[in-house]
């Protein structure tokens, strides 16, 4: 039985106002109030003179204060950008942008991880012993050293091994790779052929999940040739689409491309040092999850005459996320964190945009600081909700 | 009993288990056992082109990058800045006291390893907890006998070994204290440990490290300047503070209330309670998740690069500018990792080593305890 002192107090504290409280126990109450006073109180001394050594600064340097600067004009192009955004966009879209970028890099890089840090977790305690000195090779190795180490490493690896933009790599025409980016073609116009097309796709796709989930409850797999049929009906519908829309196709004006987008190879820097790194953390939580399984949901499986991957599938791995889910909580909060490296390898995240650039041209560094930390602050909140409300779904129904 | 049990045959024996398991295997699945040939062979490909670049066709000494083997790893680069990647930029005539710094952490540890002496432990416990003091007062000087050199000269492995133990070392006081406090029966302490740990973990250390950086100058007092090493280290050691008082708080959780009520039967007060009776066990069960902890923060002293501090990490990357060693990233980044993956396995391995021992003192403690 695990208890606390604080569960221990509270107890007491309890079991006396059931009946009067005796006099020791009034004095102990008026002195627990008395102390959390004086702690508020110092607490609120502290605040003060940090308040005031701060506005006294701010006015010794001349530095303005207010958020109004949301609304001006920043300036600067951004580097890469989901939204449209150039030099005359405000200081607010700049947020934006960066934040848009930050997900972005954290998304790919967490669904990457996850994915290999499954497979190497798995590999870790299969019977296939070069698998498992492989996959043990690959967590040491990958784990113990800094991970702003593995993403100078990718970057350097990445830049030195692309072609210049001259010599730029054409990939059937329409897309290009050289050591500024991979040059895509952006759709110039939506007409509303493609966009029927395109709606016609999603549909087929969500008919498809909601029948597959549908067989789910029943306790069967979707029919193969069903599966089929609507994977293939969505596949033929987006090659219709991608032949119905007119593409920019990116095209090598002077010292660099025009027109279609540029993806950085800072992005693909961060989100593979992101990937390879977190995935060997994951892998680790994989393994120590599976092997927390008892050996006897293993022997009872194969005892019902269960395939060894249908064992994994079915009995294992179900158990084993229930124990999971907490690491990899911190590990996915951990994971977000530290897409703000970008800021090292110069991609255009929330730090690197606001924190650095926006903060240098406005000198607007507590406004600034505090819209960072709390938009950091929302997004580890928002994770670790997420995994709450996952683990209950998850949780063992005991009956 | 049950450490007969888990004794392991002897090891003629075991290998020969082991090996007659492998075959089993392979006889059973002959596509893996393809796929092991397949690995065997890529792994001797690989292991061959390594050994014949960093060491066969290696350069060990030469002027400059002209003198390397170009089919060759040139090791030169880094035996010609040795001193600068340890020391960074610390004036020549008083890098000893640098290498002090460096050499005193592994020197304790090693202490740990030696056979007893009288006094080892007080002795390692005290070296540590005056690391930080120490190793700044050496290394900054202005004492006499001692010359004064300015933070902005501290670089390389110093200054790595000195932020990544300071920020330890000074962290750990305050995590119990936040543990405590978090744990404690007042609901207003209760909350503003929670709060003060949630923020410091919530945020991203590049972000605390422009945060210390640009934000500390402003909330002290007009007039008083700190140098930016003092600043970055101060954002370190709380945010290592808050994942460390996380980690203390689950060692509290695992203490029974029956040595709470035994020790305030004895008429123990509440900081000799704590002192005497629950931290003890509450620290030493959670020994590998410090181990841990300590790990990823000297992983994270990396960086202090952000904020234009010159750790080992960043004087390599620095040096692979120079125009007379261009275009030796690779060798640069070999060095920066065999260092930081040699002390963090070794880490990780003394802290498996811990574990081992203690499940092994477990059940005959257990049952010592049963019989009394």
């Amino acid at each position: 039985m695990l208890t606390t002192a604080a569960n221990l107090m509270d107890e007491g504290g309890r079991a006396g106002r059931s009946g009067a409280p005796t006099p020791r126990q009034v004095r102990r109450r008026r002195a627990a109030l008395l102390q959390q006073l004086v702690l508020l109180g110092a607490l609120a001394v502290v605040a003060g003179l940090i308040v005031r050594n701060t506005v006294i600064n701010l006015q010794a340097r001349g530095l303005a204060s207010g958020f109004d600067f949301l609304w001006q004009e920043a300036g600067f192009n951004v580097g890469f950008s989901l939204i449209q955004a150039d030099a005359s966009s405000t200081y607010g879209r700049i947020f934006l942008v960066g934040l848009l970028n930050s997900l972005l890099v954290a998304a790919v890089a967490m669904v990457a991880a996850t994915l290999l840090g499954f497979l190497v977790g798995l590999a870790r305690v299969s019977p296939n012993v070069p698998a498992r000195l492989l996959s043990k090779g690959y967590v040491e190795l990958v784990r113990n050293l800094p991970l702003l180490l593995h993403l100078l490493l990718w970057q350097g690896v990445i830049l030195r091994s692309l072609p210049t933009v001259r010599e730029a790599l054409g990939l059937g025409g329409v897309a290009f790779l050289s050591n500024r980016g991979l040059y895509l073609p952006t759709p110039a116009a939506w007409s509303a052929v493609p966009l029927m097309l395109l709606t016609g796709a999603v549909a087929a796709a969500v008919a498809g999940l909601l029948l597959a989930r549908r067989a789910h409850r029943r306790q069967e797999l979707l029919s193969p040739h069903v599966a089929a049929s609507i994977g293939g009906l969505v596949l033929a519908l987006l090659v219709v689409t991608a032949a119905a829309i007119e593409w920019e196709v990116p095209t090598l004006k002077g010292f660099d491309y025009r027109d279609g987008v540029k993806i950085m190879p800072e992005l693909a820097a961060l989100i593979a040092a992101l990937t390879l790194y977190n995935a060997a953390f994951v892998a680790e939580i994989v393994r120590a999850g599976i092997q927390s399984v008892g050996e006897g949901q293993h022997q009872a499986a194969t005892a019902l005459g269960l395939s060894p991957r249908l064992i994994m599938r079915l009995v294992i791995v179900p158990q084993a996320i229930r124990v999971m889910v907490p690491p990899m909580a911190n590990q996915y909060a951990h994971l977000i964190k530290a897409s703000a490296l970008a800021t090292v390898v110069g991609f255009p995240d929330l730090v690197n945009v606001f924190m650095g650039t926006a903060l240098n041209q406005t000198g607007r560094a507590v406004e600034i600081v505090v819209l960072t930390a709390a938009v950091y602050l929302t997004l580890t909140a928002a994770v670790s909700v997420g995994t709450n409300w996952y683990a209950r779904r998850v949780k063992l129904v005991e009956r | 009993m049950a450490a007969e049990a888990l004794s392991s045959p002897p090891i003629p024996r075991r290998l020969a288990r082991q090996s007659g398991v492998l075959l089993a295997t392979a006889a059973r699945h002959p596509f893996s056992l393809l796929v092991s040939l397949a690995l065997l062979y890529v792994a001797w490909i690989v292991g061959e082109r390594i050994v014949s670049w960093g060491i066969v066709h290696a350069t060990f000494v030469a002027a400059d990058r002209s003198g390397c083997d170009p089919a060759g790893a040139c090791w030169a680069f880094i035996v010609n800045r040795l001193p600068q990647f340890a020391f960074g930029f610390y004036p020549e005539a008083e890098r000893w006291r640098a290498l002090l710094v460096v050499l005193a952490p592994p020197a304790l540890m090693l202490l740990a390893v030696v056979p007893e002496f009288r006094g080892r432990r007080a002795f390692i416990t005290a070296g540590f907890c005056l690391y930080p003091l120490l190793a700044f007062t050496l290394l900054a000087g202005g004492l006499p006998g001692l010359s004064a050199v300015s933070t902005e000269k501290w670089g390389g492995l110093t200054l790595t070994m000195l932020v990544g133990m300071s920020a330890f070392v000074l962290s750990f006081p305050i995590a119990i204290l936040l543990a405590l406090a978090r744990t404690a029966s007042l609901p207003a302490l209760r909350l503003v440990a929670a709060g003060f740990i949630e923020f410091w973990r919530g945020l991203p250390l590049v972000a605390i490290l422009f945060m210390s950086v640009i934000m500390l100058p402003l909330f002290l007092p007009p007039g008083v300047e700190a140098p930016r090493l003092s600043l970055a280290l101060a954002g370190i050691t709380l945010y290592s503070a808050a994942y460390l008082a996380e980690v203390v708080r689950g060692g509290l959780q695992g203490i029974g209330r029956g040595q709470y009520e035994a020790a305030g039967a004895l008429g123990f007060g509440f900081w000799s309670m704590q002192g005497y009776v629950v931290l003890p066990q509450a620290l030493r069960s959670v020994v590998p998740a410090i181990v841990n902890t300590a790990i990823a923060l000297f992983k994270d002293t990396t960086y202090v690069m952000v904020v234009g501090l010159f750790d080992l990490l960043n004087i390599v990357v620095a040096g692979l500018s120079d125009a007379h060693w261009i275009g030796l990233a690779t060798e640069g980044y070999i060095f920066v990792g065999v260092i930081y993956w040699t002390i963090c396995f070794g880490m990780s391995r003394m802290s498996a080593r811990f574990e081992h021992c203690e499940q092994r003192r477990q059940p005959a403690g257990a049952a010592a305890g049963a019989s009394q």
